[in-house]
């Protein structure tokens, strides 16, 4: 019998501030974690890979409540970034608190870059904004404000 | 449902970038065509990056800029030209460059100026070139250019003179630049130039404004850029073509011996090879931090993927760089790498690093590399294995060894024993682990073998001539002049500000719509019209009930529903089958139109009437399709013109006691009923609730009436107390309600005391000799139960 428990963390924040902080693993429950409060908010995040780019392919799945709809569409409307953390612990310990001794075994940051789902399920997708076709560098392009009409040969 | 397919395995080497394979081959990039007309800017075109920074006599890059003004003019006597010509070097700002550095063709000429972040000299462009007699005309560009703002861009002035008939006036002036954009380099925090490839990879991804800083892995970054410094790995380039960041973040990582890496979301650069803590190549023993045996690996965990055969296949990799002396115009070399003793004659692989590599031995290093891991790298390993110790430790980059008992033939045992390198981690949901694994070939020392080819990897050092003979086309002493150009220029007026030329579209604000919901109805969902005509209301006994379906030939169906399982003609019509009484079905010939009639019965009284049609479906088995409401009627009663005699029979129910009754048959004239519920007090009075203190409600009773042919009257004690008082429930009458508080039968007294029911319930007997009922009848409907509020 396994005594291995996984608790995961989401994190909604910016440069200015952090605007949400959930925890999925001990049932409604408000825990303090690093400081913070968690509420609980049912979800759980899959696809969370270290690695060579291309292989991630994070995906949140949330129930579709009205604050778990405002959330994700806030954070894809203000380029929020969405933090998940993944901890591991012995159950047999404790259920009631993360523990002194609990150890971060995965850590994701993206921004959210798509909400799909149902009327009843949110799935939240976390990547970058940098898509993968279209030209982007060198950023600038010559306009008519920096050089004028220019020379025709 | 959501599907998560991980990527295919045999995909990894292609993510990894460990197979590289150029997709099309030609002349060196780097190249500049010396003796070209003069490049003009167009709009739209992307603002060069120079990124360069010559150290230690190796470094910087040779570029061609456009021009965006131009300013002819003649001597009227000589018909010597004079060209001035603005130009735009790069986006940022760099040091001055040395006069030793600009040409016009192959020959250091001019007069040149240079400044940032405005335009460069104070001339005014135009064509002013007049025709002198006797002499050639100059044939320059009429088109010559306005001023724009040069916003955060270098810029130089040139300005030379032609003799007539001069047919270089028109040709590309170069810079070679020493030392390009200045940019806070990474590994010392320091504004100025960098030829570091991270430091442009992070400028072009901070001017992109596509990539939050958060996201970026600096630390990954600067270890990155401390291992290309340290082996020698450096850009010195123009970063003109328009592409993808991430494609170029790909494609320029491989050639500096890195790979872009997505670490817990973060972008980050990883040398290829094993490092030591300063960077260097790691020449020593590899030790593994972990070692996964059957105990780890879960059932169908195991999945490798050889490399195929056109990427293992020796090569002789043709690395294409620039050499670039001092005080003259690089060139061009190409660098053939390949494994001793393999691919003498090919097949040749193509790597141009020319726009950007300016030193031998990172050409050699990367070609080495390429044929080095063909060599020795044979294949990819996917394991999912349980979570153990390791899922809090392990991390991308480690060297991991996988020793995997196998036993295919009886009494030998062999292993799959070999070191990867993580190259990807994937920690599930559920708790599983699947690691990507790059093979990591070792020796008997147990050191990296592409590591060691590559560490070893050092060009011959060979300086190739540059084929020019002579400078006399220079100013005299040009090639040696360090002098900086003079920083002049102007910040011009009546150039078009940003009013001029952009649009803000404005910010609406979102709202709900309003509250009204008004949907055109759907007549397939609407219910047919139709409905039960030749009745009075309420209809009687005796009439004739009359329904028309909708179609010709239909069928009408008659049902009765009783009072006891509908409480209204609505929800008589809802009745399922079962709940009704079938009356009869009618299917109508050709003369539908007259519709089917129904005579209401005796049987009939107190029930709903409810009529359903349904039309000619020869698909069915009997021949119609479904059936669906035509009409319903209000309650049937008798009636009472027909009869003379009438009597109440029923019982009446004290708060649980129960006691029958029947009363005498009375001769009535109009109509008899049992009266409600009346206060007993000093003015007696008929009332529908008694409250008490705060409004509470004690007693609620019915309609206080009278209502023709009430058969029954109920009043309810809704709190729990014993509140007195004198009431009185009941009491038969006839054609009025009796005074108050009558104790006529059948009625009876109540006191509020605790939470009770009181009733007088019954039904009306009709005769017409007092002995033989003829009909009987519940009597009105809806108005004996209490009054609540």
């Amino acid at each position: 019998m396994s005594n291995r428990g996984q608790a995961q963390y989401l994190r909604i924040f910016d440069n200015s501030q952090t605007y949400t902080r959930w925890q999925s693993y001990y049932i409604n429950q408000t825990i303090t974690l690093d400081s913070a409060s968690w509420t609980y908010n049912p979800f759980n995040a899959d696809g969370m890979v270290s690695g060579s780019a291309g292989g991630s392919n994070v995906t949140i799945t949330v129930p579709a409540t009205a604050t778990a709809i405002s959330v994700f569409t806030a954070a894809l409307n203000q380029n929020r970034l969405c933090e998940i953390k993944t901890y591991e612990f012995d159950t047999r310990l404790s259920n009631t608190a993360p523990q002194a001794g609990q150890s971060l075994i995965s850590s994701y940051v993206g921004e959210v870059i798509k909400i799909s789902g149902s009327f009843v399920e949110l799935q939240v997708s976390l990547g970058s904004a940098l898509s993968p076709v279209g030209a982007q560098v060198p950023p600038r392009k010559f306009t008519t404000l920096l050089i004028g009409a220019p020379l025709r040969t | 449902m959501n599907f998560s397919v991980p990527d295919p395995l045999s995909l990894l080497p292609y993510q990894s970038g460990l197979v590289v394979t150029p997709l099309e081959e030609g002349a060196a990039k780097g190249e500049s065509q010396l003796d070209s007309p003069q490049r003009a800017i167009t709009i739209g075109e992307p603002v060069p990056i120079v990124f360069c920074r010559r150290v230690n006599d190796q470094g910087g890059v040779f570029v061609s800029p456009g021009a965006t003004e131009g300013r002819y003019t003649n001597n009227a006597t000589t018909n010597e030209l004079t060209v001035n010509l603005h130009l735009v070097l790069s986006e940022g700002d760099m040091e001055q460059l040395q006069l030793r550095d600009v040409y016009q063709r192959a020959c250091r000429v001019g007069t040149w100026l240079q400044t940032y972040d405005r335009r460069a000299g104070t001339w005014a462009p135009g064509n002013y070139i007049t025709e002198v007699a006797g002499t050639n005309f100059w044939n320059c560009p009429y088109y010559c250019g306005t001023q724009g703002t040069y916003d955060n861009m270098t810029t130089l002035s040139y300005q030379n003179n032609h003799a007539d008939g001069d047919e270089t006036w028109n040709k590309q002036v170069h810079c070679f630049v020493r030392s390009g954009i200045n940019v806070t380099r990474i590994l010392d925090n320091t504004l100025g130039p960098s030829n570091n490839v991270i430091d442009l990879a992070l400028y072009l991804i901070r001017q992109s404004s596509r990539f939050p800083e958060s996201m970026l892995d600096l630390t990954a970054m600067a270890d990155a850029a401390e291992f290309c410094d340290v082996n020698g790995l450096y850009y010195n380039g123009e970063f003109k073509e328009s592409t993808n960041l991430e494609d170029w973040l790909d494609s320029i990582s491989s050639n500096f011996l890195l790979r872009v890496t997505d670490k817990n979301g973060k972008k980050g650069f990883r040398p290829r090879l094993p490092v030591n803590a300063n960077g260097t190549i790691k020449t020593t023993a590899i030790t593994p931090v972990f070692t996964f045996t059957e105990d780890h690996v879960l059932p169908n965990g195991y999945q490798i993927e050889y490399i195929s055969l056109d990427q293992r296949r020796p090569i002789l990799a043709l690395v294409l760089w620039r050499q670039q002396p001092t005080n003259d115009i690089g060139i061009i070399r190409a660098a053939e790498v390949k494994m001793a003793g393999t691919a003498t004659n090919g097949p040749y692989e193509q790597y141009d690093l020319s726009q950007f590599c300016a030193t031998e031995d990172h050409a050699i290093k990367v070609g080495a590399y390429y044929v080095a891991k063909r060599y020795y790298i044979t294949h990819s390993l996917r394991l999912n294995v349980a979570p153990s110790s390791y899922n809090s430790t392990l991390i991308v980059g480690d060297i991991v060894r996988v020793r995997l008992r196998r036993e295919t033939n009886v009494g030998t045992v062999s292993y799959h024993d070999y070191l990867y390198e993580v190259e990807r981690i994937n920690r599930a949901i559920t708790g599983t682990v699947t690691l990507d694994l790059i093979h990591f070939p070792i020796d008997s020392e147990g050191r990296s073998l592409v590591g060691l080819a590559v560490d070893a990897a050092v060009g011959p050092g060979y300086e190739l001539p540059t084929g020019r003979l002579d400078f006399n086309c220079d100013i005299e002493g040009r090639d040696e002049d360090t002098t900086p150009l003079t920083d002049s220029g102007e910040t011009p007026g009546g150039t078009p500000t940003e009013a001029d030329l952009e649009y803000e579209v404005p910010i609406g604000e979102e709202s709900p719509p309003d509250n009204t919901i008004n949907n055109p109805t759907d007549p397939f969902n609407e219910e047919i019209p139709g409905n039960i005509t030749g009745l009075s209301d309420p209809p009687l006994e005796g009439e004739t009930a009359n329904v028309v379906p909708p179609c010709a030939s239909g069928r009408v169906t008659w049902y009765r529903v009783s009072r006891d399982i509908a409480a209204s003609a609505t929800e008589a019509q809802a009745t399922s089958v079962s709940q009704r009484e079938f009356i009869k079905e009618e299917a109508l010939g050709g003369g539908w139109e007259a519709g089917s009639s129904l005579v209401l019965t005796s049987s009939d009284i107190d029930y709903w009437i409810v009529a359903e049609a349904s039309c000619p479906d020869p698909g069915s088995p009997d021949g119609f399709g479904d059936r669906f409401p035509v009409g319903v009627t209000n309650l049937v009663e008798p009636d009472t013109t027909l009869y003379t005699y009438a009597r109440w029979n029923g019982t009446i129910n004290n708060a649980g006691s129960v006691t029958s009754y029947t009363s005498a048959w009375i001769n009535y004239s109009n109509y008899l009923t049992i009266c409600g519920l009346s206060s007993c007090g000093f003015a007696a009075a008929y009332i529908t609730a008694e409250y008490g203190a705060g409004g509470t409600l004690l007693l609620a009773g019915p309609a206080i009436g009278p209502v023709p042919w009430r058969a029954s009257v109920t009043a309810t004690t809704p709190r729990e107390g014993n509140f007195g008082g004198s009431f009185r429930l009941g009491g038969l009458a006839q054609n009025a309600n009796l005074p108050a508080c009558s104790n006529d039968a059948p009625s009876f007294s109540i006191t509020i005391n605790g939470i009770k029911t009181y009733s007088v319930s019954g039904t009306w007997e009709f005769s017409n000799n007092q002995s033989t009922v003829l009909r009987s009848w519940k009597g009105a409907y809806g108005s004996s139960d209490p009054i609540l509020p």
